[in-house]
């Protein structure tokens, strides 16, 4: 039986050192269908503590930490990273995100702080061989999610919560069912932050969301106890995700 | 009929560009995950909700009805007729609310969420004493106690609405306070700190840590969910217009007034369902310029940088008014979607000097016979500017916001009555 929701996992790339890392990727790929690979940046100015430390502790920052999972990595892939920080490198970045067979790049920062770029990322998109994909907050404007649609992307990903790995008391049924009604099938739906039980898991997959991202709760259990006790939690929601 | 509405108005939905995202500053521990101990559950979540219409909880409507909403929507003939003006100028009237002004919209319903929650105390901040008044009588209402962090210059200088929050029950303290470890520091340095809205929030948020099970923080502004919630007066101005203004005018200190006046009539136009040719004026203060002279830019709402930083146009969050300045909208930043709405111009933005306001406020007070408020005479000011060149048929509507019968400190101040 096929998965009918993703399970993604966010890693960021070279944290805690590049060994461990590639390690992680390669034990994770049994479980998860998708990984997004953050890209180590002096400010992840999004997220969310977890995910903040994970950036300040990795071995290689900026785009050369990218270089290291070329070939490693068996699943689909998308690469993560500030816009901010490539402004003045674009095609470099667009290149390398290439080379090392991503699918596409999400900047989170894209419709925030550069809405007026979103035409020069999808053509850059275009130019390298990737597929866009766009990352909204939960209280988007709905026709901005009807025109991010015309780029058909690969996927839109709805930040369920105000940034990763803190869960405030946000009724996320209710937002994900506008955004789900909003892009009415016509790209996936990939949702995350602060993502961490099956009963989580089990909610999302009944709103028929096509994807669920997997960071902070990850990156905790690794730090507790090691990758067996990360890769018993994505067990554990993966059995959630096969029973729908 | 004009009814209270059943639902307030998110304008998140209807933005042409998205509202950025709140953000930790890259020191410290988490705000945004702070968010969780000091406000009622509810409101975090109308902050983050991506729905249009959020539904008016039938008590928070019945409570509405009972303080006097739907308020008056008025022509002001004897203004046009002192202007020599053919514009036609209309205003909605909130100074009719038990609290004086607008502040008590928001109040209500951040006081019955911090009911739900279990919360026995509402804490917050207030300067001329508007916010605090209308937070004491929210909860008086609602059976809670109220506590208050008043600047302490207008502590000492506006003991009017500090009595009605004590005759209301409330304790109120002059802020910086021996209360919190923050005040306490600011009054080693200086034992007449004035204080500043700012300081009184750090106050307050401090406070509530103390004791998070019990008490909530109710904030005043800025929060988008403080502009929700003033949507009631928009809403009801949409039932109440005679005619498609061509101008809407309301004065700006956090951005709650002009966003609750303005957003639902905004949003009908953004989402091309009328009001075309409707032009959006927000009146600020020269002590207070942010939208005219401010930086677009991440930053705390409070001094002490104990929540979340929100872009926004701001002065900076150490920003303190000069002394001289008497009228009110002292505070540093505007709300997001008020700043967003500037920045794309579909909001234009002016700035007036306390003394051509309250000279305004005086013409409206012998035209119209309402003193205004302070801040609400920035508004008038603007209306006055914009009819005296208007062309015949000109249909200007505007906010005020709130009366001025205890404002006559800033009324002696300003315009020289002892």
């Amino acid at each position: 039986m096929s998965p009918c929701t993703k399970l993604i996992l966010y890693l960021t790339a070279t944290y805690p050192n590049v060994d461990t890392f590639l390690t992680m990727l390669e034990t994770c790929s049994s479980v998860v269908d998708m990984f997004e690979i953050g890209v180590p940046t002096e400010n992840p100015k999004y997220d969310g503590p977890t995910v903040r430390m994970t950036h300040r502790e990795a071995q290689i920052r900026g785009v050369d930490a990218l270089k290291v999972v070329k070939g490693r990595i068996s699943k689909d892939f998308v690469v993560m990273a500030y816009f901010e920080d490539y402004l003045n490198n674009l095609d470099k970045f667009f290149e390398t995100s290439s080379e090392i067979g991503a699918k596409s790049i999400l900047f989170p920062d894209l419709l925030f702080d550069y809405y007026d770029m979103v035409n020069l990322y999808y053509r850059k998109c275009l130019d390298y061989g990737l597929k866009p994909c766009f990352f909204i907050s939960s209280k988007f404007p709905y026709r901005e999610v009807e025109r991010l649609l015309k780029y058909e992307p690969y996927f839109i990903y709805l930040g369920l919560q105000a940034c990763s790995g803190i869960r405030l008391p946000i009724f996320i049924e209710r937002n994900v069912k506008i955004y789900k009604s909003i892009i009415d099938n016509n790209c996936p739906l990939i949702v995350g932050f602060a993502i961490r039980r099956p009963e989580d898991v089990e909610l999302l997959i009944k709103l028929n969301v096509d994807g669920i991202v997997i960071g902070s709760a990850f990156i905790k259990e690794f730090i507790t106890c090691g990758l067996e006790c990360g890769l018993k939690l994505l067990e554990s929601l993966r059995k959630v995700i096969m029973g729908c | 009929m004009v009814s209270v509405p059943h639902y307030w108005y998110n304008i998140a939905a209807d933005l042409p560009i998205p509202l950025p995202p709140v953000r930790d500053p890259y020191e410290g521990p988490s705000r945004i995950e702070l968010l969780t101990k000091i406000l009622p559950s509810t409101l975090i979540d109308q902050e983050f909700s991506g729905e249009r219409w959020i539904r008016i909880p039938d008590e928070i409507r019945s409570v509405y009805e009972r303080i006097g909403r739907p308020t008056p929507f008025r022509r002001a003939e004897n203004l046009e007729r002192y202007l020599g003006t053919k514009a036609r100028i209309y205003y909605k009237f909130e100074g009719v609310l038990p609290s004086g002004s607008h502040k008590l919209n928001t109040a209500i319903a951040q006081a019955y969420y911090a009911r739900q929650d279990g919360a026995k105390e509402v804490v917050t901040e207030t300067s001329a004493g508007q916010w605090g008044l209308a937070v004491s009588i929210a909860a008086a209402l609602l059976g809670m106690k109220a506590i208050i962090f008043m600047t302490r210059a207008s502590y000492i200088s506006k003991p009017q609405r500090r009595i009605l929050m004590q005759v209301l029950g409330a304790d109120v303290y002059p802020s910086p306070s021996n209360l919190t470890e923050f005040g306490k520091k600011l009054l080693e340095k200086d034992p007449n700190h004035p204080g500043s809205l700012g300081i009184a929030i750090s106050e307050s948020v401090e406070y509530v840590l103390q004791k998070p099970e019990e008490r909530k923080y109710l904030p005043g502004s800025v929060m988008e969910f403080v502009l929700i919630h003033q949507t009631v007066i928009g809403l009801e101005v949409l039932e109440q217009l005679p005619e498609e203004p061509d101008y809407m005018i309301a004065c700006v200190g956090g951005g709650s007034n002009f966003g609750g006046f303005t957003y639902p009539i905004i949003g009908m136009k953004l989402r091309e369902e009328g009001f075309e040719k409707t032009r959006f004026i927000a009146v600020e203060s020269k002590a207070a310029p942010k939208l005219t002279c401010g930086k677009y830019m991440y930053d705390h709402p409070d001094t002490s940088g104990i929540l979340p930083m929100i872009k926004m146009y701001t002065l900076g969050k150490d920003y303190v008014p000069p002394p001289i300045h008497a009228a009110g909208l002292r505070y540093h930043g505007a709300a997001p979607s008020l700043s967003i709405l500037v920045k794309l111009g579909i909001v234009e933005a002016v700035a007036y000097e306390q003394e051509e306001v309250m000279k305004a406020a005086q013409i409206f007070a012998k035209t119209e016979g309402i003193i205004p408020a302070p801040e609400s005479a920035h508004a008038i000011k603007a209306v006055i500017d914009i009819a005296k060149k208007a062309s015949p048929g000109t249909v200007i509507v505007f906010n005020l916001s709130g009366h001025g019968l205890l404002d006559t400190d800033a009324y002696s101040k300003v315009l020289g009555i002892s």
